[in-house]
């Protein structure tokens, strides 16, 4: 017997250099939050789920102190680690386990601390988010470096821009400007995208998601649940699709696109019976402005090659054909690894419910999607959800 | 602001691995050389770049070395200036993937060629240097 899962509360820490906090005070936050939206208890929950890649704190082993700090010692954990994805593979656990009947209140608490290490080691963990000996141990790989490898190759065969990568930063910074819980709230330019300093060559300072601390969390409920409860407008969790891709980058089938994202979201709009048209709103995986050219493009949202035409044209901001990252996407609101695909469910949820304030986007469909990506298309999930 | 919350230091922990190589041990003795190899499975004939000591496809571990081509076309590149930590002794480097005439991509450092001289198409030569820390990396050079 399969179960429909709803989410049933969401909550979210600020994001940014958070060294006033450790990381279960930081998930204290988030958590507190959830239980008040979600209007619950401690008691109420059945199992916890901990996502966090925790590769750069000195808690490498922080779900039991997590769960302890937050009130809910005895409710799992069940650690999750997906890379950058981990957060949606935390609420791809959670959901399962409800949908198979195991449980009926699920918490994810997708969280990360990555400030407590400096930049070059930050930079190293990174690295090793491919295939160590083959890679990091012999070429000094890194994020930005993947990324840039991606930038290159699409520049080269679709003649995308520099400045076309860049209206995603602003376009991102525009929205985390009115996102109190966003990393960087402010404005930018184009010319200043442009004139940052170049990174990985062609990507610069602002092609890139900052280093971020965070935590963001989600309840999740069964039907029967959210009648005991009686939550009158449930964001139901309609489908994840899931995919990974080889870990060796010289293995890939082109660096013109991800075809785990290609294949997740297959999956999930199959299961979900839509098409990528039926979409009202999206947060898609931006760690670098590429990367968001390149969702639009292996989510259907527009041709191959076509992603930086959809930028020009402004139909991923409000009011456009599909606005994406409207919370100022990982680039402006931040990159805290576990906690991203969480903080997408949080986002989307808002919106669904109407509840976005400033950034809210017109509903039609009632349909959104968030799309997280681990390493460089190593692992995509694609969630569907819907009111 | 951030920068002035308190905080107390933590135990320092390092973390230096021993890496088995036996299954791929052509590999690393023959980058002294200058030369590249990849593995081929006897029985299905996949060729594997990286090398591995086990089919994943017909799961065999009867496999063959076989030396790569030194003829290679850039396919991809980024310019590395901020560089990860273990890697900051370096110049800022170029790290290119090429296809080799034997058709599967090797990744490596592009060297002596201009960035603005470098396009995705060009053909290059494959070769290994030695650096002075006693790493060994894959080169590429403009042909
Ligand atoms: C790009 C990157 C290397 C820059 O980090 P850094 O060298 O520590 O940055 P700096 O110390 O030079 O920061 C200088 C300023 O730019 C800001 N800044 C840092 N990263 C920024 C970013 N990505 N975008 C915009 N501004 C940024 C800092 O807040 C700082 O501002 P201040 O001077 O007002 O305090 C780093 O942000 C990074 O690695 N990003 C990618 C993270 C990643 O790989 N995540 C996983 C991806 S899947
Ligand atoms: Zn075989």
């Amino acid at each position: 017997m399969v179960k429909k899962v709803a989410v049933m509360g969401v909550g979210h820490s600020r994001f940014g250099v958070r060294s006033d906090v450790t990381i279960q005070e930081l998930a204290f936050e988030a958590v507190k939050d959830a239980l008040k939206d979600a209007e619950i208890e401690q008691k109420d929950i059945d199992l916890s789920v901990v996502g966090t890649a925790g590769t750069r704190t000195y808690e490498l082993m922080p779900a039991v102190p997590i769960n302890e700090y937050v009130g809910l010692e005895g409710k799992g954990p069940i650690r999750v680690e997906a890379a950058c994805a981990t957060g949606s593979a935390a609420v791809y656990t959670a959901s399962a386990s409800i949908v198979s009947g195991q449980v009926d209140v699920a918490i994810v608490i997708g969280i990360e601390k990555m400030c407590e290490v400096d930049t070059a080691t930050s930079m190293a963990v990174g690295g090793r988010g491919g295939n160590y000996l083959w890679e990091f141990h012999l070429f000094g790989t890194s994020f930005p470096a993947y990324y840039a490898l991606h930038a290159t190759a699409h520049m080269a065969k679709y003649g995308t821009t520099e400045e076309q990568m860049a209206k995603v930063a602003v376009k991102a910074h525009k929205y985390g400007a009115m996102n109190p819980y966003a990393h960087f709230q402010r404005e930018i330019t184009v010319e200043q995208a442009l004139k940052s300093r170049v990174i990985t060559w062609p990507l610069k300072l602002y092609d890139c998601c900052p280093i971020s601390d965070g935590a963001a969390a989600v309840i999740l409920a069964s039907e029967d649940k959210l009648k005991e409860f009686k939550v009158e407008t449930p964001v139901w969790v309609d489908a994840i699709g899931f995919s990974s891709d080889t870990s060796n980058v010289c293995r890939r089938a082109d660096y013109v696109g991800l075809g785990a994202t290609v294949r997740a979201s297959k999956m999930a709009y199959k299961r979900a019976k839509i098409t990528p048209q039926k979409v009202d709103v999206a947060t898609v995986h931006d760690c670098f402005t590429i990367a968001e050219i390149l969702a639009y493009e292996d989510l259907g949202f527009c041709g191959k090659g076509e992603g930086g035409k959809l930028l020009d044209e402004g139909q991923t901001e409000i009011g456009g054909k599909i606005p994406v990252n409207v919370d100022g996407g990982l680039k402006s609101k931040g990159h805290p690894l576990g906690a991203t695909g969480c903080s997408m469910v949080c986002e989307l949820t808002k919106q669904l419910r109407g509840e976005a304030g400033k950034r809210q986007v017109p509903l039609k469909n009632y349909v959104a999607l968030a799309h997280n990506v681990g390493g460089t298309g190593h692992y995509a999930y694609v969630t569907i959800l819907r009111r | 602001m951030a920068e002035e919350n308190p905080s107390i230091t933590s135990r320092s922990i390092t973390f230096t691995h021993k890496v088995p190589i036996l299954k791929t041990r052509r590999f690393w003795e023959k980058l002294e050389e200058g030369e590249v190899y990849a593995t081929k499975c006897r029985k299905c004939s996949r060729l594997y770049y990286p090398p591995q000591g086990d089919c994943a496809h017909c799961l065999s571990s009867d496999v063959e070395w076989v030396k790569l081509s030194k003829e290679a076309i850039l396919e991809t590149y980024t310019h590395a200036l901020q560089r990860p930590a273990g890697f900051n002794q370096y110049e800022p480097y170029i790290i290119a993937i090429a296809r080799t005439k034997d058709g599967v991509r090797v990744m490596g450092w592009l060297e002596d060629a201009k960035l603005e001289d470098v396009k995705i198409g060009m053909k290059l030569e494959m070769s290994t240097r030695k650096l002075t820390d006693g790493f060994l990396v894959i080169t590429f050079k403009p042909r």
